[in-house]
């Protein structure tokens, strides 16, 4: 089994009707940033998860968590 | 706001055409250099050691205009983000690789054709390929 990092960023951004543009713009980081997390091909730091969670209005647990996938 | 460009998306660009324009000039410089050292280079380094001063300043003027366009925050913002992070220091490293890869191919190759500057040679060629796998790398992994 190996740990992934699962997110609802795309649900979350989806709820306050967010362009990956727009999240990105209030994060202060980059659209291809926003677009490679919620692929899941990048792991943000922990800054950048608080900021996150907090132009979502939600906390880092509710964004993101650790998915055990089968190897 | 769905469509427009926002100010890091613009920066982003700004960002992109810079390392595209280093990676020309680097690129130009290089070919100069190995052209200069060897004996096929002739009147085509002469006429790119004449064009190249011109051709580096219009970039520059161009891409110092583009830049006080650009809102600084948002650049810091492009600078410091964590995908542009990772991309260059995987940038680095194939440059870091390419580098050392390259010096025994140079070294039996130059040794091999017996040219007149090979020290001289090696070393435009190493630095030119390094600069130019970083540039490629980070363009490759920002597009």
């Amino acid at each position: 089994m190996t740990e992934h990092l699962s997110t609802t960023m795309k649900i979350q951004r989806a709820r306050l009707d967010l362009t990956q543009a727009e999240l990105a713009e209030r994060a202060g980081v980059t659209r291809k940033s926003v677009n490679a997390i919620e692929a899941g091909h990048m792991v943000p730091s922990t800054i950048l998860a608080l900021k996150l969670a907090k132009v979502l209005g939600v906390t880092v647990e509710e964004l993101f968590a650790i998915e055990l996938r089968p190897n | 706001m769905a469509g427009e460009t926002t100010p890091i998306d613009a920066a982003a660009r700004m960002s992109h055409s810079h390392l595209l324009a280093a990676l020309t000039i680097v690129s130009m410089l290089g070919l100069a250099a190995v052209l200069s050292l060897t004996r096929a280079g002739g009147d085509a380094s002469k006429t790119l050691w004449t064009v190249m001063p011109a051709i580096i300043a219009v970039t520059a003027g161009s891409l110092y205009r583009s830049y006080k366009r650009v809102d600084i925050r948002a650049l810091k913002a492009v600078r410091n983000d964590e995908l542009r992070q990772a991309s260059l220091s995987r940038a680095w490293r194939n440059g870091f690789v390419a580098v050392l890869g390259l010096q025994p191919l140079l070294a039996l190759f130059l040794t091999w054709s017996g040219t007149e500057y090979g020290i001289a040679l090696m070393a435009a060629i190493t630095v030119c390929a390094g600069a130019t796998t970083v540039h490629t790398s980070l363009l490759w992994y920002d597009r």
